[in-house]
């Protein structure tokens, strides 16, 4: 397989897209509102820490993927039953973002178009950029996430007249168990889903600078996040709650001079090319990954059918919005602990453990 | 070999052609709905039914052939307004407003929708259960402004519509500009969510009725209904209101009338300005509520010949009107009071800044806001003489 390259800072915008990417939408930790954007930051700050842990195992194997070092850690048979594991996250990452944006567009936008009608383009699309390879998602990105990155920024000055500062308060009237478990649980969903990037680092074109690229690509995203969280917080106060897509709601309100109204494009934009490039990142992943596993040559004969199971995997998880809704709020923070945080720290540990063995086997 | 793998390529290339002309020809939306064969919605009135069970719903959906016509009336013995009424009833107001079909030839449009008339009667029981469906729905918006009536809501979206050709538009702006008085408090329906989402806020609504001019029926808004929870319990009149809005900060303009003091006739202030800064602090059991109100106002009238612009009259009348303007908050206070309804923020106030105070108050809030001292400053300035420095009397 021919390697393709991308330079540090594509991997930032991609790993700032990752996380943005269906969070935006459908946002977790809603027990917690009204200082949701306040444990975006914090939840940063810990899944910062949670990187630079996966980001040990990288170092110790520079030029690996996430399902290569299984196989050196575990051997190849156990190895390729962990990296079969993470595929079933990584296929759940892009269904469960698909899910999302289908949910979207069927309540607010094309309430009476079947789904399918909405999915097989979009999957489609999909599967054409991925097996166009890394390069071209990554480039294609960069366009997207600054347009996203300045939409929201641009929404601070659109929302000036409506937001009222009063609705912030109180801080922090949470227990401190609540505080913490959101905190937990966003670090692991959005932020934590980026131990997927692992399959990508070794083809970042200066490899000494994958680490700093992945510091500012969380710190832009949790940043954006936030902000985003804040004026939807600023702007409806308590109220947001009660919506299914309050970072979206928020959009509604805008009123500038009886001109400017219903401004809902902004965050369909923004939520359709981050989820775009969400799901193709997974599809490539997921098709790079098998051919991984199974000593395939190329990964892009593998892109269509990963792309259908993804579809079919997206209707069969998420049947109906309440049950999407649960699954956020009681399934996914354990989903996220185990695959984003126990399994690279339990390969972490053993490759720690085997250590002094795997000396011997290079020299 | 080489001219096998050519037409080969010729056979894709004309493929993708092929799927890129049905992409332009399939696209579109699913359930796309032109201009002609909407009935867009203005204004929803909602009604009890005579039988008492469901809800009545009135729609003034405009007519867009006859809203920028000349003439509009002149037509040949048809019914030529720019607007149609119709009426549906239903269990609940989707249902009702679906039923709508059964006598428009076309599907009612919501999204520009401007206000929401509801009858006192209905309010009464309560006005969650109707509102839910224009939260939920992805049509209507949320700035939607809501009205009570005692009438039927019918009589207000056909009463004629002064300057304006349909009613509902001519109420939108109406509340837009309630600021000229500051005897209205305009509610848009995102407010209401709000303040119900709220477990301590109580809120109110403008009222609307019906007048005669000249022979021809007109609204006309006067004072408020006093939400709480999210049932009519009272009324506020206007001054009350005015009360009310002095407290929240939304006065922004208005007219403040006061008797000159050692002379007789009267004066009346434009105020340019003014802001509220409330502090609730709960002792123990005891809420002490300080509101200071800072008002900034010019000369408007007098109906006396004394000459009002020396500064030592400026003093008096200054103290005058921060008498009145407490008058005024008082008297919605008194009301607020009587019908035990927080619409002055207070619990929410602490809600914000003092947290544990509310967490320990809001089992029973309703007391502790009854009883509540309230401790109320206003520091009038009156700056401006308008063009004359007296009345026009040697």
């Amino acid at each position: 397989m021919t390697k393709e390259q991308i330079s540090p800072r594509q991997l930032t915008f991609l790993v700032m897209s990752f996380t943005i990417g269906s969070w935006i939408v459908l946002p977790s930790g809603l027990e917690a509102w009204q200082n949701l954007w306040l444990i975006i930051l914090l939840a940063m700050g810990m899944s910062l820490v949670f990187a630079y842990l996966c980001l040990f195992l990288f170092r110790r194997y520079p030029g690996k993927t996430l399902f290569e070092i299984h196989e050196i850690v575990y051997g190849p048979v156990i190895g390729r039953l962990f990296s079969l594991l993470f595929m079933w996250f990584f296929l759940q990452i892009g269904a469960n973002a698909l899910a999302v944006f289908v949910t979207l567009l069927k309540t607010r936008v094309f309430t009476a178009t079947p789904d399918l009608a909405l999915v097989i383009p979009w999957v489609i699309t999909v599967v054409y950029g991925c097996r166009r390879g890394l390069e071209v998602i990554a480039r294609c990105n960069e366009p997207l996430i600054l347009a996203t990155a300045g939409l929201i920024l641009l929404s601070v000055f659109l929302v000036l007249n409506i937001m009222e500062l009063e609705n912030l308060y109180p801080f922090f009237n949470l227990p401190l168990p609540t505080v913490l478990w959101n905190t937990l649980g966003i670090s692991l969903f959005p932020f934590g889903q980026n131990v997927a990037i692992l399959m990508l680092l070794p083809q970042v074109n200066r490899p000494q600078k994958v680490r700093t690229a992945i510091f500012w690509g969380i710190l832009a995203a949790g940043g954006l996040l936030s902000l985003l969280q804040f004026l939807a917080v600023s702007v409806f106060g308590k109220t947001g709650e009660l919506f299914v897509f309050p970072t979206y709601e928020f959009y509604r309100m805008i009123n500038i001079g009886q001109v400017f109204t219903r401004l809902e494009l902004i965050p369909l934009l923004n939520f359709l090319t981050m989820g775009f490039i969400k799901i193709m990142l997974c599809l490539y992943i997921l098709a790079v990954g098998t051919a991984q596993i199974f000593n395939l040559r190329v990964y892009q004969p593998l892109a269509f059918p990963l792309g259908v199971m993804i579809l079919f995997v997206a209707q069969q998880l998420y049947p109906s919005i309440s049950l999407h809704l649960e699954y956020i709020k009681l399934a996914q923070p354990f989903f996220g602990l185990f695959f984003s945080l126990f399994l690279p720290l339990l390969t972490l540990g053993v490759s720690f453990l085997r250590g002094s063995a795997q000396r011997e086997m290079k020299s | 070999m080489t001219g096998e793998g050519c037409r080969k390529r010729r056979l894709t290339k004309s493929l993708w052609l092929l799927l890129l002309l049905i992409v332009v020809f399939i696209s579109g939306c699913w359930d796309r709905r032109e201009l002609e064969n909407l009935a867009v919605v203005m204004g929803i009135g909602i009604n009890r039914p005579p039988e008492g069970e469901g809800y009545e719903v009135s729609y003034q959906i405009v007519r867009a052939a006859q809203l920028h016509s000349p003439g509009g009336g002149g037509g040949s013995g048809q019914d030529l307004r720019p607007f149609w009424i119709l009426r549906s009833r239903g269990p609940t107001v989707f249902e009702a407003i679906r039923n709508a079909t059964f006598q428009s030839s076309r599907k009612l449009f919501l999204s520009h929708c401007q206000v929401i008339v509801v009858n006192e009667a209905v309010a009464r029981e309560g006005l969650t259960s109707i509102l839910d469906f224009f939260t939920r729905d992805h049509e209507p918006r949320l700035t939607l402004w809501l009205l009570l009536t005692p009438e039927d809501p019918v009589q207000i979206l056909d009463a004629a519509a002064g300057l304006e050709r349909v009613s509902s538009q001519a109420i939108s702006d109406l509340l837009q500009f309630y600021q000229s008085t500051s005897k209205i408090r305009p509610v848009q329906l995102a407010e209401f969510v709000r303040l119900s989402m709220a477990r301590t806020a109580d809120n109110t609504f403008p009222i609307i009725k019906t007048t005669e001019n000249a022979g021809k029926k007109e609204f006309i808004l006067d004072g408020s209904g006093v939400i709480k929870g999210d049932k009519l319990v009272g009324y506020l009149d206007p001054r009350e209101t005015r009360g009310l809005l002095w407290v929240l900060g939304k006065v922004k303009s208005g007219l403040v009338t006061v008797e000159v003091p050692g002379e007789k006739g009267k004066a009346t202030f434009e105020i340019f300005n003014s802001s509220a800064a409330v502090k609730v602090q709960a002792n123990a059991d005891q809420v002490h509520v300080k509101i200071e109100v800072r008002v900034r106002s010019g000369l408007g009238t007098q109906t006396t010949t004394a000459d009002l612009s020396t500064p030592d009259q400026f003093k008096k009348l200054e103290k005058k009107q921060e008498e009145t303007i407490k008058g005024e908050i008082e008297a919605a206070l008194a009301k607020a009071r009587e019908y035990k309804a927080d619409i002055f923020g207070f619990g929410r106030h602490l809600y914000s800044y003092d947290h544990r105070a509310w967490r320990r108050l809001v089992a029973d809030w309703e007391r502790h806001f009854v009883v509540a001292t309230v401790e109320i400053k206003v520091k009038a300035v009156l700056d401006k003489l308008g063009l004359i420095t007296r009345p026009a009397l040697k």
